[in-house]
């Protein structure tokens, strides 16, 4: 350690010693003169958090593994759907001789398939709803600093719109950002997806959560 | 019941339960101190404790000075935080002055009284200053801090240079140094 971290040490020392002894004899003080109430139901409210954070890590990956799952669910029914479709398209060719296909259009049928969000988000930040809208997936984010968030996605294979938005970058991957009063925007595409995601107060709220998916 | 199932033992349990009967109205207290709103208050108080549970093991006597010291520097923080919101004030206000920073290695630190200690310390920002405690008093690492502040491990170690920067300058200043 250097001397200079010595100085830092000493004064941080002496200076906790002192602030705790004024708070303790702040705490009497409270606790004597009945200065502030304890709310009815602070007590169960902290204590169903606590047990909340416990389960969340089993939710978690619970989550994870039925993610999987669900992807291997998925990807199986549309290859069976698709080859299903494909070869009753082969029959009417065979037996009628029309040239039109009908593939691309079996891809479409899935407008309700919700779009998984397999990024673990960072400990502040849970998920409270889920909402399926016409092809588009919305999460809504809880944020424990009270910055809630609403996230988008939905396959994209158009250009990003970016008029009127500032570029930036996390992990190599161009995001775009709108900074407004009330208003935080940040947009990026990746994997065929477009992501969305609004909040009211702090882009390093969206750049977090930007991150963990990136 | 469950409530038991949460902790990884009765040692813990104990613990968290010892320091929420005992401190609880001091938080709320120093929570309201910032907020001015007791919802607010309760919710910041309620959040801290879940980052005091989630570090329980970095606290090892609950009566000390250092403990106490410990949990206000978190109530703070997220009240803190929560004024920020509220005030829809985003931006940091910076120091400018702090282009020339002065290392103390080669100083020497003179008697200085516990009185002056504080005043000096309570020059910084609280953000600041819970960073530099947590820091030096509590010798937590930048990703330790960075968890019980809730803020990046890129943005503790700017916290701290600016800490040590503007402490720096003011022992300098105020003759509590010498070469």
């Amino acid at each position: 350690m250097s001397k200079q971290d010595d100085i830092f040490k000493e004064l941080a020392s002496k200076y906790t010693e002192i602030d705790g002894k004024m708070l303790r004899d702040q705490l009497v003080e409270v606790e004597k003169e009945n200065q502030i109430n304890i709310p009815q139901g602070l007590d169960d409210s902290i204590y169903q958090k606590i047990r909340k954070q416990k389960s969340k890590k089993y939710i978690t990956s619970v989550a994870q593994a039925a993610a999987c799952l669900l992807i291997l669910f998925f990807a199986g029914y549309l290859f069976n759907h698709i080859t299903a479709d494909k070869n009753q398209h082969l029959d009417m060719v065979r037996y009628s001789g029309n040239m039109q296909s009908d593939i691309d259009d079996a891809g479409d049928s899935n407008n309700e398939t919700i779009i998984l969000l397999t990024a673990t988000l960072p400990e502040q930040f849970s998920i409270s709803d889920i909402e399926q809208d016409n092809g588009e997936t919305i999460y809504y984010i809880d944020d424990t600093n009270k910055d809630n968030v609403i996230l988008s996605i939905h396959k994209s294979d158009d250009a990003l719109d970016t008029e009127g938005l500032k570029q930036i970058s996390i992990d190599g991957t161009p995001v775009f950002v709108l900074e407004k009063n009330d208003y935080i925007l940040l947009k990026f595409i990746k994997d065929g997806n477009l992501y969305i995601l609004t909040c009211k107060y702090d882009i390093n709220t969206l750049i977090e959560i930007g991150e963990s998916i990136i | 019941m469950i409530f038991y199932m949460a902790f990884v033992s009765d040692d813990d349990k104990v613990k968290f339960e010892y320091l929420y009967t005992k401190y609880k109205r001091l938080l709320l207290y120093k929570a309201y101190e910032i907020l001015k709103d007791y919802s607010l208050a309760e919710d910041a108080t309620s959040e801290a404790f879940i980052r005091i549970y989630k570090n329980l093991h970095k606290i090892d006597d609950v009566n000390s000075n250092q403990t106490i010291s410990f949990l206000v520097i978190i109530v703070k923080n997220i009240s803190l935080t929560f004024l920020k919101r509220e005030k829809r004030n985003a931006a940091e206000i910076f120091d400018d002055d702090l282009e020339d920073v002065t290392n103390l290695e080669d100083y020497i630190l003179s008697e200085i009284t516990s009185e002056n200690i504080y005043l000096l310390m309570n020059q910084l920002t609280e953000d600041l200053k819970g960073v530099f405690i947590l820091k030096y008093a509590h010798n937590l690492s930048n990703k330790e801090i960075a968890n019980v502040m809730n803020i990046k491990e890129s943005n503790v170690g700017v916290k701290l240079f600016r800490a040590k920067a503007k402490l720096s300058k003011i022992l300098i200043k105020e003759g509590y140094v010498y070469e």
